[in-house]
């Protein structure tokens, strides 16, 4: 019986990994049939055809992950159709329950349509209600004379106590007419006490201005110097973020170089 | 492989998805940076459109991020990033079989501009635009001829020929075994030898025009 190699024997002999034996064996066979050895030739080429075809530059993106959204949209999305209507069949019950407990009742009568939390009392009669309406106005008109007659009573006590204090006035008047006789000395003294108090005031007041112009100042200083600060932290900040766009750049240079499949075609 | 490379360079990849799994974004970011280039041209053989590509690279850094936890084996990333991009593919090449009224537009623009760059194609003295074009053409065939081949051996063939994977790497991201991966391989190489010819795309008429 004639030896034939097996498909998968002619691949391994096409890249150079039979052992030295096999080697032998399938090397005898080609030498013995030009077919097969033109075959194993035209797979050659055919690899090396294919080699033409190179790898795309292909710009690479920037992956960022929300967490947390990811859970939100994956809970969502696994409740169940039984579960959503378990949970509305639960709510009509609890809803029903309420109800019975708090005696709720709905009903539609002469008065009209009715909604109710326990025991519903039947309106008033027409005489009751006209009888109610007598009894709070005889009420109202009882108390408004009542009001009037004290009021009435206020006023003449009034008018009598303002007649006495008139009269004593006149008549103190009348007394003091002949010794009032100005008295300056005490004028002076008092004129100067408010000369001296405004004064006063007015350093006061001066040193309040001074102090808060001094505050103002000093807050404007630190404010400027706050100021300054922050752009040198903004500047420190920039320079970082060039830094680490420079490295970031360059692992990418070094990974896109390093990533290229080096002489992949043999042949 | 590039990995090695980039590990004399950078933070070890196996510290940086250790930092990832605890969830701190600017880790995963570095990794993406690592990954991106090779998982969006890996879809891209996969699915042959940009924009398709795109979307499902996103998707399977997401996948990755929300995942990443799961990962007994930081090891074992490189074939964990790959099969869920494998997975994402094929969901995609569902889909667009489907609907296939998709029209093969590649790497043109709305004004008929190419928007991708060649690796290497510099816009100094080597450029050349005739060149430029017959690559371009080329890709769109080569592409194309992917696009015809079943799903597995694709997979397989741009595991192998473009992402530089080893036989045992490969059958543990298709779980299969390695004998099937190379028999995929074979099948799909005799496959894209067919539709060449049927193109006449042979060595020889490249080297002619390159």
């Amino acid at each position: 019986m004639k030896y034939k190699p097996e498909e998968s024997t002619l691949i391994s002999y096409l890249y150079g990994e039979l052992s030295a034996e096999e080697q032998a064996k399938v090397e005898e066979y080609l030498s013995g049939n030009e077919e097969a050895r033109r075959e194993l030739e035209e797979l050659r080429s055919t690899l090396s055809i294919m080699g033409q075809l190179k790898d795309k530059v292909v710009d690479v993106p920037t992956f960022t992950f929300d967490q947390s959204s990811r859970v939100v949209v994956a809970e969502a999305s696994t409740v169940s159709f039984w579960k959503k209507t378990m949970a509305i069949a639960a709510s009509v019950a609890v809803l029903i329950f309420i109800g019975y407990l708090t005696n709720f009742n709905v009903s539609v009568g002469e008065q009209g349509f009715q909604l109710a939390f326990g025991n519903q009392n039947s309106g008033f009669s027409h005489e009751e209600v006209q009888s109610m309406i007598t009894e709070a106005i005889a009420k109202n008109n009882n108390e408004l004379n009542r009001q009037l007659a004290s009021r009435e009573a206020d006023i003449k006590e009034f008018a009598a106590d303002r007649d006495q204090s008139l009269q004593n006035q006149f008549v103190k008047q009348v007394n003091n007419g002949a010794k009032s006789e100005p008295d300056w000395e005490s004028e002076r003294q008092q004129y100067l006490a408010y000369l001296k108090q405004l004064i006063e005031d007015s350093e006061a007041m001066q040193k309040r201005y001074t102090d808060q112009v001094l505050t103002d100042f000093a807050i404007f200083l630190d404010i400027q110097r706050q100021n300054d600060m922050e752009v040198f932290q903004t500047r420190l900040n920039n320079l970082e973020d060039n830094t680490e766009l420079n490295s970031y750049k360059t692992d990418q240079i070094l990974s896109n170089l390093g990533s290229d499949v080096e002489n992949p075609n043999q042949y | 492989m590039h990995a090695n490379q980039v590990r004399s360079a950078m933070v070890p990849l196996e510290i940086l998805i250790e930092k990832a799994m605890t969830g701190d974004e600017s880790s995963f970011n570095q990794l993406v940076n690592l990954w991106y280039k090779r998982i969006y041209n890996y879809a891209l053989k996969q699915c042959s459109y940009e924009d398709v590509a795109a979307d499902i690279t996103q998707r399977t850094f997401i996948a990755v991020f929300k995942n990443l936890k799961k990962l007994k084996d930081v090891g074992s990333f490189k074939p964990w990033i790959y099969r869920i991009a494998t997975n994402f593919c094929h969901q995609e090449g569902r889909k667009i079989s489907r609907s296939k009224t998709v029209p093969f537009t590649m790497t043109q623009n709305d004004d008929g501009e190419s928007t991708v760059k060649e690796e290497g194609e510099a816009e100094g003295v080597l450029f050349n635009p005739e060149m430029s074009y017959r690559q371009q053409e080329l890709e769109k065939i080569l592409f194309g001829c992917l696009q015809e081949l079943p799903k597995d051996q694709r997979s397989v063939i741009i595991m192998k020929e473009y992402e530089g994977m080893k036989f045992r790497e490969i059958a543990e991201i298709l779980k299969t075994s390695e004998n099937t991966v190379k028999t995929w391989l074979y099948r799909g190489l005799k496959l894209l030898r067919q539709q060449l010819e049927e193109k006449s795309i042979t060595k020889e008429t490249l080297s002619y025009e390159i």
